[in-house]
């Protein structure tokens, strides 16, 4: 990167931080008020701030607040706060009103504020939305149709929603929760897979990969990925006497930080016919690997890559992915 | 053989780069340290590439995230997108995300998200076709699963690029894998004739006719199955498919210099010239609001105009098209071509876009000439 775009960036980056310090300090003065940012223990599991928009008609004791968040996507009554304005960028979701107990605040952190034009509009959407006169824009249904909009309701405002709907009872407040895993971060799950020894099989066919070292030009690849969003990836196809498969395993962010990796060919029955040593990835999270054709005989041949990551002596499998040997009779 | 991509790790990419990287900020004003912003720029540009791979969009024009001057991504095509990533994240989130830090232990799942929001709106403005294209098969797949007609057999339920389907009752199901039956096509095979079916629905179309193209689309898949397919994942159906509008989609396109009745065609020249302006493709996302907010505009006053409904719906249809157009053409197809694809007669055109113009003029008029609000505003 050049230095002058980096010198830009760190530039950028002093002055927001700056701009976020007074800020900060010119939140923490007072009492709450309409405009306020808050981030709540209860639901520290989300990615959302609380605006404070008004004292609730009906209860002095409880603010009526809407939750807002940085995910540029805006649907049906969301606001947008731009980046120039105080508290920015922020989508403001006026459909999931809430009554906030006084006491709920004090569980939380003052982050902000939203300039006061923001505060009206969102009120008046969120009495439009409970009279059912909310006005949809035309863009805004569009974006409800998105499935990623529909995710993001479903995978975080909802559930958001939810964690503080509790807190709306006159029942005492919890203690604040410890935050525990992230939703919007799932970790790599577990699958079920036993971890097969190395047998005289695989030391053999394991003597006969190191003689193998002459440079190869391989004229195409796979790749396969493991991580949350991939447990099981798609399968790898490889066609019935190619001399070489070359696969690229990508390791998404949220399985890639094992100390080390190892991958194990196995056949249909789960024999292991090669199992690669422990490998670290470096800054890249791939790991590259070359299967010679001998491990891929015969059509129908059933083999299968077992990915793990290793920490300390113990081996987590990450994902398996089945290699399916096509015949050269199928080739169009 | 298995290796690395390096021989060293280092501390790229450890779980609290980023924590530690907006913990070491002060509010003075001092710009970051060179290593630390290193350190975080390394991270950054490591999980952004993984993004992309698992997207699809590696291997894609880096035009279709708003990257130009080159093909393929390459060292200055990613430090590019990085430098966008990090403002997005870091100048422009930066509040944020250190917000979220009062409540959590560390940030760096909630990075990661931004990064996945920051590629999907990069995605939705520079190629609204391919996003448009994913997002109407994904709601077509999920609705079939709902309905028991496909089952998610491998990967993520919430249908991504690496999900892969199969049809209940299948062979492949029965024996617990798939394998393509011999001499079955191919699904490129199977779905070569689909752009032509989606198209222009898949970029006019709106509520109602929407979900018609989504119920459509969830017949053709559906259909598959006997057509010798078991299975597929979504990016072996997607890709082909993704192709196949694009081309259909770019055949619409000629040169300003190809096209017949250049005289008759101004008027359409125009309005286009005018919309591509305010679209700015190459403005950042979130400036992008001004253009949001005119097509919001134009929309609801074609919906106020006191006209047939099918005039209403050849302004709709013209205005979309154009809208997507914007992202990645700088001229408009012929007018012989646009009338086939939209299925207008060829002399309503200089009537629809008169209309459009004047509307375009009264809202950017009303939306940012503050004395004109007086007189009707909008909403």
């Amino acid at each position: 990167m050049n230095e002058d775009r980096l010198d830009r960036l760190r530039g950028l980056t002093a002055e927001a931080a700056r701009s976020d310090g007074r800020l900060a300090e010119s939140a923490e003065r007072g009492a709450p008020a309409a405009g306020d940012l808050y981030v709540l223990s209860q639901t520290a599991d989300f990615p959302v701030e609380w605006l404070l928009l008004d004292r609730a008609p009906d209860d002095p004791d409880r603010w009526l607040a809407v939750p807002a968040d940085t995910n540029p996507l805006r649907g049906p009554g969301d606001l947008w706060v731009g980046p120039g304005q105080d508290g920015g960028p922020l989508s403001i979701r006026c459909r999931f009103a809430v009554r906030l107990p006084d006491r709920a605040l004090g569980g939380g952190h003052r982050t902000g504020r939203v300039p006061a034009e923001h505060v009206a509009r969102a009120l008046e959407a969120v009495h439009d939305d409970e009279r059912g006169t909310l006005e949809v824009s035309p863009l805004a249904e569009e974006t409800a149709a998105d499935p990623e909009y529909r995710d993001w309701e479903r995978g975080v405002l909802d559930p958001t929603r939810k964690a503080v709907a509790g807190l709306a009872s006159r029942q005492p407040m919890p203690e604040p929760a410890r935050p525990t895993a992230r939703v919007w971060i799932s970790i790599a799950a577990a699958l079920a897979v036993l971890s097969f020894g190395l047998g005289a099989w695989n030391l053999t066919l394991q003597r006969r990969v190191d003689r193998i070292s002459a440079p190869v030009l391989i004229g195409g690849s796979q790749e396969i990925v493991v991580g949350s969003d991939v447990r099981a990836p798609a399968p790898l196809r490889v066609r019935q006497g190619d001399q070489r498969l070359l696969v690229f395993i990508v390791l998404s962010n949220e399985a890639a930080d094992h100390e080390r990796y190892r991958v194990e060919l196995t056949d249909g029955r789960g024999t292991a016919l090669w199992t690669s040593p422990d490998v670290e990835p470096g800054a890249v999270p791939e790991l590259n690997l070359v299967i010679p054709g001998r491990f891929l005989d015969g059509p129908g041949a059933a083999r299968q890559l077992v990915v793990f990551g290793i920490e300390g002596d113990h081996a987590r499998p990450l994902a398996e992915v089945p290699i399916q040997i096509e015949s050269t009779e199928n080739a169009p | 053989m298995l290796t690395g991509v390096t021989t060293s790790r280092g501390d790229h990419g450890r779980p609290r780069a980023f924590t530690d990287y907006l913990q070491s900020l002060d509010t003075t004003g001092t710009p970051p340290s060179r290593q630390s912003f290193d350190r975080v720029w390394s991270a950054l540009r490591t999980a952004l590439r993984t993004e992309l791979r698992l997207r699809s969009l590696w291997t894609s024009p880096p035009r279709f995230l708003g990257v130009i001057g080159s093909d393929r991504w390459d060292e200055e095509t990613l430090d590019e997108l990085t430098t966008d990533a990090y403002v997005f994240n870091f100048v422009h989130r930066l509040r944020s995300l250190k917000a979220q830090l009062e409540v959590k232990p560390n940030v760096e799942g909630l990075v990661l998200l931004n990064l996945k929001n920051f590629l999907y709106e990069r995605q939705r403005r520079h190629d609204p076709l391919g996003a448009r294209l994913f997002g109407t098969l994904r709601t077509a797949i999920r609705e079939l699963v709902d309905a028991g007609e496909l089952a998610v057999s491998q990967g993520d339920p919430e249908i991504r690029n690496h999900t892969v389907l199969r049809f209940p009752g299948s062979a492949s199901e029965s024996r617990g894998r798939t394998v393509e039956p011999e001499s079955a096509p191919t699904l490129q095979e199977l779905t070569a004739d689909w752009g032509d079916d989606l198209l222009p629905e898949l970029v006019t179309a709106r509520g109602g006719r929407y979900d018609e193209l989504v119920a459509d689309l969830e017949g053709k898949i559906a259909g598959l199955r006997h057509q010798g397919c078991d299975g597929f994942s979504v990016k072996e159906l997607v890709d082909p498919l993704k192709t196949a509008v694009r081309e259909r989609w770019r055949a619409l396109h000629v040169s300003a210099g190809q096209r017949e009745g250049t005289a008759q065609a101004s008027e359409g020249d125009d309005l286009f010239g005018d919309v591509r302006q305010r679209y700015r493709p190459d403005q950042e996302v979130e400036d992008a609001e001004a253009f949001e907010k005119l097509t919001d505009c134009v929309e609801r006053q074609v919906l106020s105009l006191d006209s047939d409904e099918r005039t209403e719906e050849y302004l709709s249809d013209i205005w979309h098209f154009l809208r997507i157009h914007a992202a990645g053409e700088r001229d408009l197809p012929s007018r012989r071509k646009l009338a086939e694809q939209l299925e207008i007669p060829r002399n309503r055109f200089p009537q629809l876009y008169g209309v459009l113009g004047d509307l375009l003029e009264r809202c950017r008029k009303l939306l940012f000439e503050p004395q004109a609000r007086g007189n009707g505003g909008v909403q």
